[in-house]
């Protein structure tokens, strides 16, 4: 055996590792990025308290690999080649479909067997949760309408209810089908009187009556085409239950061309090698009409991935003069103020906006406004001095509940925050889980008789503000009670609700 | 630190071996001691100080066993020594049981619980024990002279390869290597191909395997049929052995690159025709080691029938204990106990009558009926688990993971390949062959691809992107 070949070998062995090692700390090679969301990991500090409980070495395992040398070639290699034998994708909530379709996991779970599991098995009790839900949503409807404000729920379809044909195969789902949000809401909107516009159930009408996919073979939401199309259709709602002229988009001729971007969103999150066979998608320009006598509302959205092809492809600048994106209630996109909806007066921005849109997909409608509706409607109904008094209560029962404090103490300390910030943050949980509980005018049937005066007081103090006749005439008291403008405008603004509150 | 990790794997390996062999021949022992030292330090940070101290006490303890004239203070110092090798394994391994089942029966009697901190496992713990146990004993027996120097002591005890899910290296067995080996380009090559089978069995097929096993048996076990029970209990059974046996082939295989031949730990083990078998072929460094060091001086086969029966019993009992410190897997030692004492009995002979492969058949069926005792910690659980086994409610099984099944397939294959005479030629061409240089060329390059899928593997499950952030 010749030895200069075995010795070629070990070198070359040692030089594989070696090159991943230069990979990793000079990117030599260009590698095409991977792509989704992960949490990113930071290289560890190294601290001896870490080290003994292992906790350095856990992260500097999850810091190499996140960061080792030629990690995309290898990442893509092997989900191709679990793609390429097994049909098969590690990316988290992909399920794989007959004929190389896609689906979000959510949506294969709920065509099989409805996603009211994960939260009981009864389905009087989520009935009843569904029922509980849509009457706060119609009591904040009809309070807003009292404001100039509509409100009202747009149902976006789900892939399973359009597409169920390419659906994988449901043989491990072994519970009985259960209730399912998306078909009760709308029976309940409809009996109620909540506003809504049921995509889902259109979908599924035209799928046979239009020429263009309405969704994506390797997406998760409604393809580019069927969002414009449905963005049309919107407006035109909008305009009907806001009584309002608003902007229309006109959807020009369509043309096929490349899947791209987000039409591909879940074949993108496989991170392979190639791209799926797939016929071409279909896209179409838009653009807004020239009605000069159209307004431009302001509008506000809380909702779920879905309206993002809105935002892509429809030019909403030029239809609303401002638009916000509440993403599941959390995050705030295109507001310059704020980034989070902790930061916000809920209130103010409420009573500003022209339209607020509760936007939910069949698969996550169970979650429907992810807290916002009764935060809204106590928030309505209660001033924050009442709201306070009824947290006060709470934190009070907590304090004199030993193992309730005990369990909370432990929270504070796993999640290393302060006891007070726990207590409080529980409270309000306890509260607007279950605002009925605590109030007793949100237990009636209809519209709560209640109201939140400060709303009001606030309304009339920029009524007299706006008013120099009121104005004049608050000064002469102020100056006659020897108390500042402000102060008199006050004590003027609660008088007149007094006598005017609405019942 | 374990080997199917990247910090190993992409730093620790290529560094040390760089290292270990630009280092010159006579000072390698003490690139490899600062190198196990690390390797457990960074895994076990707590508890390397303790290993570092026990294991040099016990050289000094050994040493004085050796200098020491009358008989009686040789056994002294040799008891001491293993007093506090398996001290140490009781404290650490069985603290926490113990305290448990005392506990347990104090609140049968409406005692209130003693408390305790629990105690943290440190990893190896149960390997190195037992090498420092034949050390002392191979060395008090006069097998060998003790070691001259403790850094070659140390090495031997903590040699990071085999010291964390061994093989267990008798003293005996490797004294000559640690101070004289040779090494060499081919040695060290094959030892490579060694490495990657071992981190290919443990990464491309347990960790499949495993995943799959761990969401049924993580679900309602009494929901399960009959088949699915079959199927889990036999990737079970292929998962456990392509894990440990992986591990053996990755210690086995860097031992071979620094010039050490650590002796084999499997040999197709579920191709064995009896239990008595089945144990000569799994884990083959414990069975040699119980067998020696406590089989043996229990008195073994040279004493009456019951007394050998029990014999086997307590070793079983004890090995099942040694596995790990719970109640199941003392109930396993005992199945596997009852099955060797009833091939003495009978069993044995029904074997022989009924030919080869039923009985391979059989004895398969036993072992992964052991391994859902091994498995399942819960009692109660495993119960309900063995009996859907046999409650013979069969329905239309559907896994619609075409990797598991497809992982599963070629386990199940390579387990039983060296049944037929293609297979041990297989296998001898594997691990035996002295290479060409171009068969040297074709399986480096295929070690290569099975290291790089392996690394790619490893990672990819951690890699589980979102689409977007939810929340």
């Amino acid at each position: 055996m010749e030895k200069w070949v075995l010795r070629i070998l070990c070198i070359l062995t040692i030089l594989v590792f070696g090159l991943i090692f230069l990979q990793e700390k000079t990117h030599f090679v260009h590698m095409k990025k991977l792509d989704g969301v992960v949490e990113e990991v930071a290289f560890p500090k190294f601290t001896m308290k870490d080290y003994i409980d292992r906790e350095y070495q856990n992260n500097l395992e999850n810091y190499s690999k996140q960061n080792f040398g030629f990690r995309e070639w290898a990442i893509r290699c092997y989900n191709q080649y679990l793609w390429d034998f097994y049909d098969k994708t590690n990316a988290w909530g992909v399920s794989v479909g007959q004929d190389n379709w896609l689906y979000e996991t959510w949506f294969v779970d709920d065509y099989y067997q409805s996603r009211m599991y994960k939260y009981t098995d009864d389905p009087e009790v989520i009935k009843k949760n569904f029922k509980t839900e849509a009457s706060r949503l119609f009591k904040i409807q009809k309070i807003l309408e009292e404001f100039g404000v509509t409100m009202f729920v747009m149902l976006e379809p789900g892939k399973d209810r359009v597409y169920p044909e390419h659906l994988p195969n449901g043989d491990k789902y072994t519970k009985p089908m259960g209730v399912k949000a998306a078909d009760y809401y709308p029976d309940l909107f409809d009996s109620l009187g909540v506003n809504y516009v049921d995509f889902s159930k259109y979908f599924v009408e035209q799928k046979s009556k239009v020429d263009y996919p309405l969704f994506p073979q390797t997406g998760t939401h409604w393809s580019n085409i069927a969002a414009v199309h449905s963005a049309d259709t919107l407006f035109r709602y909008m305009e009907h239950i806001g009584k309002k002229n608003i902007h229309n988009i006109e959807v020009g001729p369509a043309y096929c061309d490349k899947t791209h971007k987000p039409d591909d969103d879940l074949e993108k999150m496989m991170n392979l090698v190639r791209e799926i066979p797939k016929s071409p998608s279909m896209y179409a320009p838009v653009s807004v009409d020239n009605d000069t006598a159209a307004e431009k509302p302001k509008l506000i959205v809380i909702g779920d991935s879905f309206f993002w092809n809105f935002v892509n492809e429809v030019p909403l600048d030029s239809i609303f003069s401002d638009y916000q994106y509440w993403y599941y209630n959390s995050t705030i996109y295109f507001s310059p103020n704020y980034t989070s909806t902790s930061e916000i007066d809920l209130i103010t921005e409420l009573l500003g906006a022209d339209y607020v849109m509760l936007s939910y997909c069949t698969a996550m409608i169970y979650d429907l406004g992810n807290g916002f509706i009764s935060k809204a409607l106590v928030r309505l109904c209660y001033s924050d001095s009442e709201i306070n008094s009824v947290l006060n209560g709470i934190l009070a029962i907590m304090k004199n509940d030993e193992k309730w404090m005990a369990s909370l103490s432990e929270k504070a300390s796993s999640q290393g925050r302060e006891l007070e910030d726990v207590m409080l943050g529980d409270a309000k949980y306890l509260l607007y889980n279950n605002p009925e509980a605590y109030f007793e005018e949100l237990k009636e049937e209809g519209v709560p008789s209640v109201r939140n005066k400060d709303i009001y007081i606030k309304e009339i103090k920029s009524k007299i503000y706006g008013s120099p006749e009121w104005l004049n005439d608050v000064k002469r008291k102020a100056e006659e009670w020897s108390v500042s403008l402000d102060s008199a405008v006050t004590r003027n603004a609660i008088w007149y609700y007094n006598q005017h509150k609405p019942e | 630190m374990v080997f199917s990790s990247n910090i190993f794997l992409l730093y620790f390996l290529p560094a040390f071996l760089v290292l270990y062999f630009v280092t010159p021949n006579r000072f390698r022992n003490y690139t490899l001691l600062l190198a196990s030292l690390v390797f457990y330090a960074y895994g076990a940070p707590d508890f390397i100080i303790q290993l570092t101290a026990s294991t040099i006490l016990n050289f000094f303890l050994v040493k004085f066993m050796c200098k020491a004239e009358k008989q009686s203070i040789r056994k002294l110092f040799c008891g001491i020594s293993i007093f506090v090798s398996l001290g140490l394994l009781a404290y650490y391994k069985y603290g926490n049981f113990t305290m448990e089942n005392i506990n347990a029966i104090r609140g049968m009697f409406g005692s209130e619980p003693i408390e305790w901190i629990k105690i943290l496992l440190p990893i190896g713990i149960s390997f190195f024990t037992f090498q420092s146990i034949t050390y002392t004993i191979d060395t008090y027996r006069g097998v060998n002279e003790p070691m001259r120097k403790l850094s070659d002591y140390i090495v031997y005890i903590m040699m990071f390869p085999q010291l964390i899910a061994g093989p267990i290296v008798r003293y005996n067995e490797i004294a000559g290597q640690i101070t004289n080996r040779t090494h060499s380009w081919s040695e060290c090559l094959q030892g490579f191909y060694r490495f990657v089978i071992g981190l290919s069995k443990k990464i491309l097929v347990a960790d499949v395997l495993g995943r799959w096993v761990d969401v049924q048996l993580g679900g309602d076990i009494a929901l399960l049929d009959t088949g699915t029970s079959w199927i889990v209990i036999a990737a079970y059974t292929m998962q456990l052995y392509f894990d440990f046996s992986g591990y053996s082939d990755m210690a086995i295989g860097l031992g071979r690159m620094m010039g050490f031949s650590f002796p084999e730990n499997f040999d197709n083990p579920y191709n064995s025709a009896s239990i008595s078998e089945f144990w000569r072929r799994w884990h083959i460094t414990l069975g040699a080691f119980m067998k020696n060091y406590l089989y043996i001086p229990l008195g073994g086969n040279r004493c009456s029938k019951p007394r050998m029966y029990f014999n086997l019993w307590i070793v079983f009992l004890l090995s099942g204990l040694w596995h790990g410190a719970s109640w199941n897997f003392v109930i396993w030692g005992a199945y596997h106990g009852f099955f060797l004492v009833m091939e003495r009995l009978f069993l044995g002979n029904v074997y022989k009558r009924i030919g080869k492969v039923p009985s391979v058949i059989i004895t398969f069926i036993l072992v992964m009926v052991g391994w859902a005792i091994f498995r399942i910690e819960d009692i109660g659980q495993c119960w309900t688990f063995i009996s859907r086994l046999f409650s013979f409610d069969f329905a239309a099984v559907s896994i619609h993971d075409a990797q598991f099944v497809t992982t599963l397939v070629v386990a199940l294959a390579f387990s039983f390949v060296v049944l037929f005479g293609f297979g041990k030629k297989m296998q001898k061409f594997v691990f035996n062959t002295e290479y060409s240089t171009w068969q040297h060329i074709v399986v480096w390059l295929v070690a290569m691809f099975l290291l790089l899928m392996s690394i790619a593997a490893l990672n990819v499950s951690s890699f589980s992107p979102f689409i977007y952030f939810r929340f």
